[in-house]
């Protein structure tokens, strides 16, 4: 069997998709090509924790028989992807990033593993993730038990946390596509360090059934691919509620929108405060509002409601995963994890009184009022999806300005936001423009960034791997 | 209501991913020629001396972490909340599971 090369394996899932279902390759030379290439080039990018050539290749065969005999399940059938190490999947291990939970099993599968196999997408394996989701804080690159993740674009620069991997994985060609996790960031930054396209749900929209429980009210799941339309595609397999995730919302799941349509909507620019913001993103930010203007986008100038969102996610998240890990302080497994000064955290969480986390989702109530009037001005926000382009993978995380006021805004509200490759910054690193849209109001933020990137090539772009 | 800072928002960011490193933070923000350790607040002491088990160190990085998050949350704790504003999760009562 023929091993597939770099224009195939970095083509897009939908159209990894269609040359499937049209035959043109095969599933098993599809998983195999991966599976030969994440041999090649993951000792150095540590993007897996586990790879499961087994259930890759039998996944491979079962869909490779059934688009034979014409029983096309989907758009992703056959192709391959990766999952962030937080998902339970009956006979894999589930780490979650943490010595600690090295060898954790679940019998039962995640919600949204299930649903990607009934659409006949092919799991080739967990992959890395900074320990715990980065719930207990961390402050060096390497606070995984796997170490840290190399990005494929500069491999002395990290991919980003917490869904390292998945952002890694999917830059370097070694999956169609990803699925990842975000309380705050953590699908957003690994999109825009790596180049590629992200995609955080509103909140409740993807059940969490079966995921690592970080922070109840803030944890969000969602895929990261190589195009927007993509990420859609996946979304629309894994969205939709589900009865075992007490949280998982009863919106039906909308059509998708023309990429045109996008052209009608109120668009607002959040432009980055010049002393937080490296001057090459701005100044990609600036180009990518010009691409939006050529493509017949009307973008406007906007700001942010005067409210502490960042400090009531802050604190909104530390009370609820000092909760969630409660246990590994307890009994002492905490002092197993990588990062140094992961053993001091849930006694910093002690700062938080009752009343003070009480107090915060209160605020948080001001905070998604002054947001649902935005967006009754406003069709969508874009804004720079992270400050700055990828840090070191060897150095600590102490000397970096982490700015975030929009994502930080966005993930406490639960609000959609979305990161496409809008050019590179620094050292040829690559830069992400994020769009944000109202609760459910996923078609719109999915439209302007298909519109951008039918008039962009940044998201093609392949990193200097071969 | 009260304004932000970009002192705030910075370190508040940091917070979640590390929040041992808020305390950098809060320093490099510090006037020129002041960037000299922070005093610790009185609920840095007073956790970092009640939590046993720690070596010295890890004693002053805690120190360190508390007062660092306590700048960061500020604006949660001066923050005025009008009485009518209800906590933004709701709670359901479960009706019974009769067969």
């Amino acid at each position: 069997m023929s091993v597939l090369g770099p224009d195939v394996l970095y083509a897009t899932a939908l159209d990894l998709g269609r040359k499937l279902r049209a035959r043109q390759i095969s599933p098993v030379e599809l998983a195999e090509s991966y599976l030969a290439r994440i041999e090649k080039l993951d000792p150095t990018l540590r993007s897996f924790v586990t790879v499961d050539r087994e259930r890759a290749l039998a996944g491979a065969r079962r869909a490779e028989g059934e688009i034979a005999r014409g029983q096309v399940r989907g758009p992703l059938h056959g192709v391959p992807y990766g999952a962030k190490d937080l998902f339970a999947i009956e006979g894999l291990p589930s780490t979650w990033g943490a010595k600690p939970f090295a060898q954790q099993r679940f019998e039962s599968t995640a919600t949204v593993i299930e649903r990607l196999a009934q659409a006949g997408a092919v799991l080739l394996g967990t992959v890395a993730m900074i320990e715990l989701a980065g719930g207990l804080g961390y402050s060096v690159p390497w606070a995984s038990f796997t170490g840290a993740t190399r990005n494929p674009w500069d491999t002395g620069r990290w991919s980003c946390g917490s869904s390292s991997g998945s952002g890694a994985s999917v830059a370097a060609g070694l999956v169609g596509f990803a699925l990842g996790s975000d309380t705050w960031g953590s699908i957003i930054c690994p999109a825009s360090f790596c180049g590629i396209s992200g995609v955080r749900p509103t909140f409740g929209r993807v059940s969490r059934h079966g995921a690592m429980a970080l922070s109840w009210t803030m944890d969000k799941l969602g895929p990261l691919a190589r195009s927007a339309e993509d990420c859609e595609a996946v979304l629309r397999v894994i969205a939709g509620h589900d009865p075992r995730d007490d949280w998982s919302a009863q919106e039906p799941v909308p059509a998708a929108l023309p990429a045109e349509t996008a052209r009608a909507l109120r668009v607002a620019a959040i432009r980055p405060d010049p002393q937080a913001a490296e001057p090459e993103v701005a100044g990609a930010f600036e180009e990518a509002v010009k691409a939006l203007g050529a493509g017949g986008v009307t973008v406007g100038d906007a700001k942010l409601p005067d409210l502490p969102f960042e400090a009531v996610a802050a604190l909104v998240i530390k009370a609820e995963a000092a909760s969630a890990f409660e246990e590994l302080f307890r009994d002492g497994r905490a002092r197993q994890l990588a990062d140094p000064e992961a053993s001091i955290s849930n006694a910093a969480a002690r700062a938080i009184t009752a009343g003070e986390y009480v107090k915060a989702l209160r605020i948080r109530t001001l905070c998604q009022r002054a947001m649902a009037d935005f967006f009754s001005r406003w069709d969508l926000l874009v804004a720079p999806a992270e400050m700055m382009t990828a840090p070191p993978a060897d150095k600590s995380l102490a000397d970096v300005e982490w700015s975030d006021p929009v994502g930080g805004m966005s993930t406490l509200c639960g609000l959609p936001a979305i990161s496409v490759p809008c050019g590179f910054g620094r050292g040829g690193l690559p830069v992400g423009l994020t769009i944000v849209a109202g609760a459910f109001e996923e078609p719109r933020m999915f439209a302007l960034a298909r519109l951008f990137q039918a008039g962009t090539d940044w998201h093609r772009r392949r990193p200097p791997l071969g | 209501m009260t304004r932000r800072t970009v002192l705030t928002r910075r370190a508040a960011s940091r917070l979640i991913l590390a929040l041992p490193v808020a305390a950098p933070a809060l320093a490099q923000d510090a006037p020129p020629g002041k960037k000299a350790a922070e005093k610790p607040t009185p609920q840095a002491e007073c956790i970092a001396a009640q939590e046993a088990g720690l070596s010295d160190a890890e004693r002053e990085t805690l120190k360190k972490s508390i007062t660092g998050f306590d700048k960061a949350v500020q604006a949660v704790r001066d923050f005025k909340v009008p009485a009518d504003v209800p906590p933004a999760v709701r709670f359901a009562p479960l009706k019974p599971r009769r067969a």
